[in-house]
């Protein structure tokens, strides 16, 4: 159907901006029409990339979780004593991430799905703290992979960004 | 909430008109200026100015309104705990608008609870006080407000009776770990989405915990240029005490610079102005842990807004941009600052 979304947009701000707030002389109604402006441009962005970011995201995180798991079954494999953080826990939270299925849900929730295993990780590290120096390396992976995705993030929110620095008018 | 379940914002004039005839205990008044400030978010703040009389003799007052929004406060602090805090420091060195009343009762202006305070004269705005004209008055308030932040340091916390309505730390890893734990917990009662870098942030926090601090003090909480009111050269009044508690008074430094405050002055004279005036010894590696702090402090003042938006209906548009952009913006900026 035409126009496209993003066209449609478009279209929106166009009246927003050369239309409607040029008019609105009340302070707080003006600051709500700019906030409304940059809601705007975040939704273009996110209409055409958000898929691909999804995408990425979920590869990405796969993909540490996978290394996560490898290394925590040849840990648990190692550790005759019992003494170690209990690395078969942790093979088993990442395990969770393997066996949903791709497509199930929709991009959104899946996403969700497999950032709420990202999390648990997480959770798991700090719990295990101190135990072994893999857990430190573990978590360097962790946020590594955290600094990645809030790259990808970034672009589709940037616009909605709010600095608290003083600036002159 | 469902727009048609949502209560008409704003203030009715002429209800708030009837209210202050009432309680200023005047024979004529008239609201000259009803006007909603644009700028902080975590409630609603009105500026009231009336003109009347009281038997023969004519006045004038200038007041300001602060009220949670239809949905809700913004902070997860309630309204009263921010009244007591303008109440407390009202006769103390540290100033503020002077606190006047604290009411509940919805049928008085049409919401409930607000609270009254004494406007100030002067000015809030950075544009004014960025004017390129205007450096040199920038660097006396920049100087001001360092030594006004060593008054709230300083400040006798305990007479003040601020020890009464809040959390007191018992050493020193609580001045960080009470107030970490009290947003982590507003952030998790919304049930935000999983977010990785958020949980990354608690657990450095957790990790790097300072474990000295010179002294317990008050703590400011929201330190920044838009936050104090000035007149002249001069900074007449601290504004925005929302956030406030008790902890290390290096919070409020990394919430300065954080802000910019240093667009001021630079960070090495305020910090001298500061000691100069009696303000505990500065330290710049807790200032950098509680610059980490504050974003993850913005995140849970923030985020949570989102989960307001579903089936159930949305919010303002203003709440989707405060609620995303401050967040991810400080999602980022706090990752950079624990080295990644």
């Amino acid at each position: 159907m035409r126009p496209s979304p993003e066209e449609l947009l478009d279209s929106l701000r166009l009246s927003l901006n050369e239309t409607l707030l040029p008019k609105v002389e009340d302070r707080w109604a003006r600051y709500v029409g700019t906030a409304m402006d940059l809601v705007l441009q975040h939704l273009k962005l996110r209409l055409a990339h958000e898929g691909d970011v999804l995408a990425e995201d979920d590869a990405d995180m796969l993909a540490v979780l996978a290394s996560l798991g490898t290394r925590a079954a040849a840990l648990a494999e190692q550790d005759t004593a019992g003494t170690a953080p209990r690395w078969e826990e942790l093979a088993g939270l990442v395990g969770a991430a393997r066996t949903a299925e791709a497509g199930e849900h929709g991009a959104t929730a899946r996403n969700e799905e497999l950032r709420g295993v990202v999390v648990a990780v997480m959770r798991w590290l700090d719990e295990a703290d101190g135990a072994d120096p893999a857990v430190e390396e573990m978590r360097d992976e962790v946020y590594r992979l955290v600094r990645r995705q809030v790259d990808r993030t970034r672009p589709l929110v940037e616009p909605l960004f709010m600095s608290f620095r003083p600036v002159a008018s | 909430m469902s727009a048609a379940d949502r209560k008409a914002a704003g203030l009715d004039r002429g209800r708030v008109g009837a209210y202050l005839k009432e309680r200023l205990a005047a024979d004529t008044l008239e609201v000259t200026q009803l006007r909603r400030n644009v700028g902080g978010m975590s409630r609603e703040t009105w500026f009231v100015e009336v003109s009347g009389t009281r038997g023969a003799t004519p006045f004038t007052d200038a007041l300001t309104f602060r009220v949670d929004h239809p949905e809700g406060s913004v902070v997860p602090v309630d309204l009263e705990r921010e009244y007591r805090v303008f109440a407390a420091l009202t006769p103390t060195e540290v100033p503020v608008a002077e606190a006047l009343w604290y009411e509940t009762d919805e049928s008085l202006i049409g919401r409930a609870p607000f609270y009254v305070r004494r406007t100030v004269p002067g000015s809030a705005s950075a544009g004014k006080l960025f004017a390129p004209d205007n450096a040199e008055a920038r660097r006396r308030i920049g100087r001001h407000l360092a030594e006004r932040l060593a008054a709230v340091h300083t400040l006798d916390w305990r007479a003040a009776g601020l020890g009464e309505f809040m959390a007191v730390p018992e050493r020193p890893e609580d001045c960080a770990l009470l107030e970490l734990a009290h947003y982590e917990q507003a952030y998790r009662a919304a049930e935000p989405e999983p977010m990785p870098v958020v949980e990354a942030l608690f657990s450095w926090l957790k990790r790097n915990v300072p474990t000295e601090v010179e002294r317990v003090s008050l703590v400011w909480g929201d330190v920044g240029v838009g936050n104090f009111i000035y007149r002249g050269d001069r900074v007449v009044a601290l504004t925005d005490w929302e956030q406030a508690h008790l902890g290390d008074p290096m919070k409020d430094w990394a919430s300065a610079l954080w802000r910019g405050a240093d667009a001021l002055l630079p960070r090495e004279e305020m910090f001298e102005a500061y000691e100069k005036a009696g303000g505990p010894r500065i330290d710049e590696e807790r200032i950098h842990y509680y610059s980490v702090f504050i974003d993850a402090e913005y995140v849970c003042t923030s985020f949570p807004l989102l989960s307001e938006f579903g089936p159930q209906g949305v919010r303002d548009a203003t709440f989707a941009r405060l609620g995303m952009g401050v967040p991810y913006m400080c999602m980022d900026h706090g990752l950079g600052a624990i080295g990644y």
